[in-house]
């Protein structure tokens, strides 16, 4: 998997990194003062790096966990996220990382520990609100779960903190680690979900859509709560009879009962990510057609958006209702579009 | 068996590839390897080349490896797209005399800046740390790799060029077993021989690098035509750049001479009525 491994001087005896270091016995290993003198160096290209990247261990420094952006919440008074990992297993041409990051390396913070303990610390601070903790923004919270064991570590966290919330957000498959853990009434598993088409031309290197689905189901009868996240509505030729067709394929799939939130938002990005990106993907038709930059944010004309986001509402209310609806959307981004 | 490609091959494989070596009798099995002629034209370096492929031979230590890795980027026409290739001996007591390495990490002794060339490729021979010194060294610590030019390439290449497409290639010539004041010119040429064939898919591999670092250059003859036939501030070349390239992903190409394009007298009328047309495109997915 990685032919190179990055380590961190301060993160070298962790267990952590001994044992992820046990997993790749043949991999080159290269030590570094900190790992942004990798990651962040000027003059790499992330499209280049995405054919195979290394892996780089280090420990997560500053702050830990951060607000989440205003539009993202899925019900809780507070929200916040934090990121174990950079960048993703999978290849997905919509993906902001591509424009955040300058290398495609994937970074693992081994330092769990630290997390739990601003978690711990960020819940008593808003003890009098319903707080809600993301993680997969900035990686797939389960991808590398084989390396990381992420999900075990902080299962057990979450068990001990249940009067916060924990969403973990992927398109991976790999659910072993949460079918032997009891599912926890406070933890989400939030499935990224686009039409087959989509998928298939868009996420490279994810599971197809039914193997997503058959997942889902699989943690549904186990009792986990799961979130539904359309997010990003990607605007194609027909794609009102893909999405539709999508909706109605997930909802025959998945029980109603067990969805505990559903998101919904269109194609956006910020401006400057978005540059980055018509940059390192010239070849792209997804960045060659409506979307416009004229804004802060790069995404749709306000008609397509509203048309989409009409319709892609309709569909899901009509299985499911309102309630548990909570769109992503950047209202003040796509008023200011004209 | 020689693993030569035709130089026919090697053009298609990638645009242009950039050799620097310290040596002569490093240089000679490289310039047999792929038959590179000597260019007279330049006097100020031994310089051999065929399509594809320059090669310098800059002196030994890292200061004629920056003075001569900048000088090739100056004979270089677009030096950002180029392979860099840095290939030489070097002592070491971690590996066995005619290993091939790959750098993958660069310090230099005396300044201590360090350059991490990034593979992004599969695994093709052994790669370690190589420390750049300023003289040969005959106590070699751990199992880094010892060289005297690789962090004056990188330092000189890495302004050039990203730096997936700048590797440093070396062979183990010595060690505490085999000291290098024995090495032969001949025994050095031998030694490079040794390892044309991991080198062949290092080139191979850095041929692919290139094209998805540079997916697309093909509509420079459309560019061309609208630039002759209007004037283009600077911003508005960008944009002309950008929308052309918008447009190609759709299959669709303008010629300037088109009906709807004659009436356009002003450059900004030609980016307004290509930026409408963009728009008329919807993404199709198969």
């Amino acid at each position: 998997m990685f032919d190179i491994i990055y380590i961190e001087d301060g993160v070298a005896d962790h267990p952590r990194t001994r044992r992820i270091l046990q997993r790749f016995p043949h991999a080159a290993r290269v030590s570094c003062t900190r790992y942004t003198e990798i990651f962040n160096r000027k003059g790499q290209n992330f499209r280049v790096q995405k054919r195979r990247p290394g892996l780089i261990l280090a420990g997560k420094q500053g702050r830990k966990v951060l607000p989440a952006p205003p539009a993202y919440g899925i019900g809780g008074d507070r929200n916040f996220y934090f990121s174990h990992m950079l960048n993703c297993l999978y290849d997905c041409r919509y993906c902001f990382l591509q424009g955040m990051f300058r290398s495609a390396h994937m970074v693992l913070f081994v330092n769990y520990e630290d997390f739990q303990d601003e978690v711990k610390a960020t819940r008593r601070l808003h003890s009098d609100s319903s707080v809600h903790f993301f993680t997969g923004y900035d990686c797939d919270s389960l991808a590398l779960e084989q390396v990381s064991q992420f999900v075990a570590s902080f299962l057990e966290f979450f068990q001990t903190q249940n009067t916060a919330c924990f969403e973990l957000r992927t398109k991976s498959v790999a659910i072993k680690p949460l079918l032997e853990f009891p599912a926890l009434s406070n933890c989400v598993v939030a499935y990224s979900l686009s039409p087959p088409t989509v998928a298939n031309n868009l996420e490279n290197g994810a599971p197809p859509l039914a193997r997503r689905l058959d997942a889902m189901s699989r943690l549904a009868q186990c009792g986990w709560p799961l979130g539904l996240r359309f997010d990003p509505v990607i605007y194609h030729h027909d794609w009102q009879r893909h999405y539709g067709d999508l909706f109605d394929q997930v909802f025959q799939s998945i029980d109603g009962a067990a969805v505990h939130s559903i998101s919904l938002g269109p194609f956006r990005l910020p401006r400057d990510f978005y540059k980055t990106m018509v940059r390192l993907y010239p070849d792209e038709q997804l960045f060659s057609g409506h979307v416009s930059d004229d804004v802060t944010v790069a995404t749709y004309s306000q008609e397509i958006c509203a048309e989409m986001l009409d319709f892609c509402r309709n569909r899901i209310v009509r299985q499911v209702g309102p309630q548990v609806l909570f769109p992503c959307v950047d209202d003040v981004a796509l008023t200011k579009h004209v | 068996m020689s693993t030569c490609l035709p130089n026919s091959l090697i053009t298609i494989i990638y645009d242009m590839l950039n050799l620097v070596v310290a040596l002569p009798a490093e240089a000679k099995a490289l310039v047999d390897h792929w038959t590179l002629s000597r260019q007279d034209s330049c006097t100020v370096y031994p310089l051999y080349a065929a399509a594809g492929i320059r090669l310098l031979v800059c002196g030994p230590g890292k200061h004629a490896a920056v003075l001569a890795t900048a000088f090739l980027a100056g004979v270089a026409s677009t030096p950002e797209n180029e392979l860099w290739l840095n290939v030489g001996i070097a002592g070491s007591a971690g590996y066995p005399v005619g290993t091939p390495v790959l750098a993958n990490k660069v310090v230099d002794d005396v300044s201590g800046e360090i350059f991490y060339p990034t593979h992004a490729f599969h695994r093709i021979c052994a790669s370690s740390s190589v420390v750049t010194v300023p003289e040969v060294e005959n106590n070699y610590g751990g199992s880094n790799v010892y060289d005297m030019e690789a962090s004056g390439f990188l330092m000189a290449a890495t302004r050039f060029a990203p730096s997936e497409q700048i590797q440093v290639f070396k062979v183990i010539s010595d060690g505490p077993e085999a000291p290098p004041e024995h090495l032969a010119k001949d025994a050095v040429s031998a030694l490079v021989q040794g390892t044309l064939a991991p080198l062949q898919t290092l080139c191979e591999e850095l041929g692919a690098v290139q094209l998805a670092a540079n997916p697309r250059h093909s509509h420079s003859h459309q560019w061309d035509c609208f630039r002759n036939r209007w004037h283009f501030t600077t911003s508005q070349q960008h944009q002309l750049h950008r929308v052309l390239t918008a447009l190609e992903t759709f299959d669709a190409y303008w010629d300037p001479c088109d009906d709807c394009l004659e009436q356009l007298k002003t450059a900004k009328e030609v980016l307004i009525f290509l930026e409408a047309q963009r728009k008329r495109f919807i993404m199709r997915l198969a």
